[in-house]
């Protein structure tokens, strides 16, 4: 019989975003939690985020004249994901994404900006300071009573009854001392991915060898393993790609992912030669990128574009990245080209021909015919100064993990619920398929979350 | 009856350890899925990487394990296990010896992928099959049940050792226990549409073969026990099978390495044919319509190897899926290319081949730096349309060297051992042609040894 050192009812492991929603749905629900993150601080990948929810119908498009719905984030998601992504996963997100917008809002998250970005039909990534949005579900579950959270505590292992009995608890490591945790009710995954371990990502995506690594420094694929030595089935395993867009010089735990693309940049190569349709998603350009010379992209733009810049949507911030020396101006075309080392004849033909193409209404080479996903119109790149930040393929996510059902069971590689694991947030698989959208990473850590703690609560 | 061992899987690997445990003195149960034996062993070109072998050295072929082992490192982008790999290698040449023992004789020696030196030997791949299930049923001590498939591993609630699997047969579940453990030899799962799309996505346009029953039914299986893997990133499909092959279809033909340059529908080159055959899959499934033509002469058709499968160019001529036209334009006629384009591509070629320097794609040699490129330019000509075809899935379950499973953080699973197509780590990044069937044998061996605590 397994000795338990401590117990709790739920319990959740990771302390991002996906876990602080599943802890705090479940105190709601009545639940005494214990909320265990391996790291020094809450927050994981959350906190390293560009803070968008991708939520559809609320009253701030609605005051802003966007006109969504669920049906139509489903579409989306379906269509972005090219239809890899499982239906009943994508379903639960649009079934219960407005009401979490609502939960998010009673709990003191709002969102004040709105914005278009990849994958999304119309503006649809709600934005909000994500260190902000963790410091405030943070204070709600500590508020609760019910909540109790500990850092530096390294889940290591599931317990279960038996070979195939539920899992009945954690093993925990913590001063070299394993100990014993007992959920009374079940146990939520929400550990995030695996973007910080390079033998899961080269077993799982060699090809992405090339790319930069980000994510918060505890993504190292501790719950997929742990749900896998379970017999968890996967999903998305071999769609993991790098999401165009961070600069070269940027740390693993920098979220430096910018994209003046879907405001009307052009991706050009060193040569100073497009080499897609910038309004694709962020993460089909990344895999493009990887096959130009040295893997790098750059994307250029005038000061009309630069103008659209948002100052607080990472994404966005222009300015900020001009600041740092990331993003780099010059007067004219050649000289920005000497600057940052692409071919200068080479840009000036692309951007003629582009500025042609924008005149014409068809963008023959590659097809472009919006900012972003059919969405804008395209402009002319001939307003002085101009400017170009190199870009490369970061591996941000890993968009791919557990399989789960739609009340995020997990369940085993036959489709059988394994009972008391529940899982949420990045760890899980299909929700995404071959491409991402954005905010729908913090939209599913927040949706599926929820979900997750009131699944546990009832195992 | 007492069984000592439980072999999953009819194929080479499975014989190969129903025949070692037999020879032992175990009592062996092999249970097939299938209707008949076989598995993907009877499609396969019949080829076995071996090196040192007395028909090496009639051939005057200098081989050695230690380059054998620097081959299959190198081929693998050094991604492959080096355990696993000295497994092969220190194992190799004793198995060539005990399948000449049991009466499988190789007669025809050729090079091939990822080979630095002939090392390909060749046999009727069912023929070595019917061999191997005599000597099986000689032993008197091996039971096969066709069309029994497992379903389940059983373990023991107390030590969580595998004990038996759960089997259905015409919709019947019944248990079979064993002493000793199950040796998983059930395959790969290239006809597994659902782990294709799992693991390898980006393979949606390539054709798929392999044995009806390569379902991943034994990767599924070790992992719901937490088994874990190796590999499964460098799914590739291998270049050369003709485009009218369905899933049972063995119409791989590589005059490539014999000579022969590849075109896409544009009629241009568009990677060095000399590459593994794995790699140049990867550039053909990027092509328009995911096709590539092989485009020779007389001189490369000569250089056939009649009776080995994919260098029987005769064959496939007679069997109409080489074509063949007294010029290149009458190729490019027959094919649909813009023969103007197809001319320029080989006067290009042949420039460079004249060379022996290949600026555009680096071609260096008719396969792996071995041969010299030669001009194509001597009439009749032929072509060969081809494209990508998954015929294996060269990854899968974690084993250490004794082919006992592991699971995902490096612990044995107590009495799981598996062997061939099931198992991952031994290729890498790619494949060199014959070590499938070299891996079902001598891994087949180990695995059965290592059950019965005989390694």
């Amino acid at each position: 019989m397994q000795r338990w050192d401590e117990e709790a009812e739920v319990i959740v492991v990771g302390g991002g975003l996906a876990a602080h929603c599943a802890a705090l749905q479940a105190a709601e629900g009545g639940a005494q939690v214990l909320m265990l993150e391996k790291e020094a601080q809450v927050g994981g990948s959350t906190v390293l985020s560009g803070g968008s929810f991708a939520f559809a119908g609320t009253d701030l498009q609605k005051s802003n004249r966007i006109e969504d719905s669920s049906e139509r984030l489903f579409d989306d998601l379906r269509r972005v994901g090219e239809y890899g992504n499982e239906e009943a996963i994508v379903r639960a997100y649009a079934d219960h994404q407005l009401d979490t917008y609502h939960w998010l809002a009673s709990h003191g998250v709002t969102f004040d900006k709105i914005f278009l970005a990849a994958g999304q039909s119309v503006p649809r990534a709600h934005s909000r300071n994500p260190r902000e949005v963790i410091e405030i579900l943070s204070k709600r579950a500590a508020q609760s009573g019910r909540v109790t959270t500990r850092t530096s505590s390294p889940v290591r292992r599931l317990l279960r009854d038996g070979l195939e009995g539920p899992v009945q608890g954690v093993r925990i490591e913590t001063d070299g001392k394993a100990r014993a945790i007992r959920a009374r009710c079940g146990v939520v995954l929400a550990c995030g991915g695996f973007s910080r371990n390079d033998q899961l990502l080269k077993l799982f995506a060699p090809s992405q060898s090339k790319t930069h690594r980000a994510g918060g420094p505890g993504n190292t694929g501790d719950g997929l393993m742990m749900a896998w030595q379970l017999g968890a089935g996967m999903r998305d395993m071999g769609y993991i790609k790098g999401t165009f867009g961070g600069h070269p010089a940027a740390g693993p735990g920098e979220h430096a992912l910018m994209l003046p693309i879907y405001v009307g940049a052009i991706a050009v190569n060193s040569k100073g030669e497009r080499f897609i349709d910038e309004s694709k998603s962020y993460k089909l350009i990344g895999d493009a990128v990887l096959s130009q010379p040295d893997a790098i992209g750059f994307q250029v733009f005038d000061r009309k574009i630069f103008e659209k810049g948002q100052d607080g949507i990472p994404t966005m911030a222009f300015k900020a990245k001009l600041a740092l020396g990331q993003v780099i101006a010059a007067p004219t075309l050649a000289e920005l080209a000497k600057k940052v080392g692409i071919d200068p004849e080479g840009l000036a033909g692309t951007v003629a021909g582009y500025n042609a193409a924008v005149d014409a209404g068809r963008d023959a080479q590659f097809g472009r015919d919006g900012l972003s996903n059919h969405y804008g119109a395209l402009a002319k790149i001939d307003t002085a100064p101009f400017y170009a930040y190199p870009s490369k393929s970061v591996v941000v996510a890993t968009y791919c993990g557990v399989s789960v059902d739609p009340a995020m069971r997990v369940r085993d590689v036959y489709d059988t619920v394994i009972p008391g694991l529940c899982a949420a947030g990045e760890v899980i698989g299909g929700l995404h398929g071959n491409a991402y959208m954005t905010g729908s990473s913090l939209g599913k850590a927040s949706i599926f979350g929820r979900l997750a703690g009131r699944s546990a609560l009832a195992a | 009856m007492n069984v000592d061992l439980l072999v999953v899987g009819g194929g080479l690997a499975g014989y190969c350890a129903a025949l070692e445990a037999a020879n032992a003195g175990a009592n062996v149960t092999l249970i097939e899925k299938e209707g008949r034996t076989g598995g993907a062993t009877i499609l396969s070109g019949g080829s076995f990487a071996f090196a040192g072998t007395p028909l090496q050295k009639a051939r005057g072929v200098e081989d050695s394990e230690e380059r054998l082992y620097e081959d299959l490192r190198r081929v693998g982008g050094h991604e492959n296990d080096d355990a696993i790999v000295r497994a092969y290698v220190s194992n190799q040449r004793d198995t060539f010896d005990w399948l000449a023992s049991h009466g499988v004789i190789f007669e025809r020696l050729f090079i091939a992928s990822g080979q630095t030196v002939p090392r390909g030997h060749s046999r009727n791949a069912r023929e070595v099959l019917d061999i191997v299930e005599a000597r099986v049923r000689e032993t008197g001590r091996v039971t096969t049940k066709l069309n029994v498939a497992a379903r389940r591993l059983i373990r023991d609630e107390a030590t969580g050792a595998v004990t038996g699997v759960l089997a259905e047969s015409g919709g019947r579940e019944e248990t079979i226990n064993t002493r000793h453990g199950v040796v998983l030899t059930t395959g790969g799962f290239s006809r597994s549409e659902s782990l294709l799309k799992l693991f390898a996505p980006q393979q949606a346009l390539a054709q798929r073969m392999g044995g009806p029953g390569n379902t991943g039914d034994g990767l599924l299986m070790a992992w719901r026990l937490g088994a874990g893997f190796r590999d499964m990133g460098y799914i590739k499909g291998t270049f050369g099978n003709h485009v009218s092959a369905g899933p049972e279809d063995h119409f791989l033909l590589f005059p490539m390495y014999a000579g022969a340059i590849i075109v896409n529908t544009q009629a241009k080159r568009f990677v060095d044919e000399s590459l593994s055959y794995k790699l140049i899959g990867e550039a053909c499934i990027r092509q328009p319509g995911a096709i590539g033509f092989q485009v020779f002469d007389q001189p490369v058709f000569d250089r056939a190897v009649p009776g080995v499968p994919s260098m029987d160019f005769q064959a496939d001529l007679d069997a109409g899926r080489v074509i063949t036209a007294p010029t290149l334009a009458g190729i490019a006629g027959m094919l649909g290319l813009d023969a103007a384009a197809l001319a320029e591509t080989v006067a290009r070629y042949n420039g460079m081949a004249a060379q022996g320097r290949d600026d555009d794609f680096g071609r260096d040699g008719l396969c792996n730096h071995f041969g010299a490129m030669a001009p194509i330019g001597r009439p009749p000509y032929y072509a060969f349309a081809a494209k990508s075809v998954v015929l294996a899935t060269y990854c899968g379950l974690t084993v250490d060297a004794t082919m006992n499973v592991l699971d995902v953080f490096g612990a044995p699973i107590a009495r799981l051992y598996a062997a061939g197509g099931c198992i991952g780590g031994f290729h890498g990044q790619a494949y060199m042609t014959g070590t499938a069937n070299g891996k079902a044998t001598i891994f087949g061996r180990i695995a059965a040894r290592a059950a019965l605590g005989q390694p």
